[in-house]
């Protein structure tokens, strides 16, 4: 996703990433953090704003700052850096809510073949998970990068 | 030289480490989400794409002529595995 991009900073074990979104609504952190989910080697990515005067993070919120494509590319920018560090690593997403789900999406559709370069997407539907295709109303996704073998 | 802004379009982007974040390297967060996440895997794991997966590291592995301990402990499986595995795909003829 080669779309403008925040700056980003990540923490000593590439498992964090922070950024600045910046908007009509001010300057707002958010935290990237993927976490081992019960299965080996699929980690959640969590996704939300830092809260204002605490170390608590809201995945729930609208932030309406009018740049969600902007945090979608920076947040799928996370993605390679920390498969990059983690080749064995398969992130799982799902938005926390149909509109994020449906964000997120459309923002792999919107860019498949280039994500696709790089990596393995599947979609979930229906309870059964498949190679992502465009217009399938998928509600979870996992992403892996692709293994070259002859 | 490149600016900053072009750098910033490659596919792995320039990131800084912040100590600061390291406080949250412990700290439940989206604790929602990850209930989300660990119930539509239990409903259902991605089984099939996993193994698949595995087969592929591991015949990458073996054609880069990593020995079969190495293997396993890469991807933390027993060597009996990494043998079984290897035989299936018809890469070693194991004598058992």
């Amino acid at each position: 996703m080669r779309n403008k991009r925040y700056q980003l900073t990540f923490s000593v074990s590439f498992t964090m990433y922070e950024f600045v979104s910046e908007g009509p609504n001010g300057r707002i952190n958010k935290l990237v953090k993927y976490t081992e989910s019960s299965v080996k080697n699929i980690y959640n990515l969590g996704f939300g704003d830092k809260l204002d005067d605490s170390d608590d993070f809201d995945d729930e919120v609208i932030t309406n700052n009018k740049d969600s494509l902007r945090v979608l590319s920076t947040v799928a920018a996370t993605v390679y850096t920390f498969t990059d560090k983690y080749p064995n690593a398969i992130v799982f997403a799902t938005g926390s809510t149909d509109a994020r789900t449906r964000l997120y999406r459309m923002g792999i559709s919107n860019n498949l073949e280039e994500i696709k370069e790089d990596f393995e997407v599947l979609g979930r539907i229906e309870d059964k998970w498949e190679r992502f295709e465009k217009n399938r109303d998928y509600d979870a996704f996992l992403l892996t990068r692709k293994i070259m073998v002859k | 030289m490149k600016s900053i802004e072009e750098l910033n379009q490659s596919k792995l982007p320039i990131a800084v480490y912040d100590k600061g974040l390291d406080k949250y390297e412990k700290k439940p967060l989206f604790q929602k989400k990850m209930d989300k996440a660990n119930a539509i895997l239990a409903t259902s794991p991605p089984t099939q794409f996993l193994n698949e997966r595995e087969n592929k590291r591991i015949k990458q592995y073996f054609e880069q002529c990593l020995p079969i301990e190495k293997i396993a402990q890469n991807l933390d499986l027993t060597e009996n595995d990494v043998l079984l595995r290897l035989e299936e795909m018809g890469l070693v003829k194991c004598l058992s």
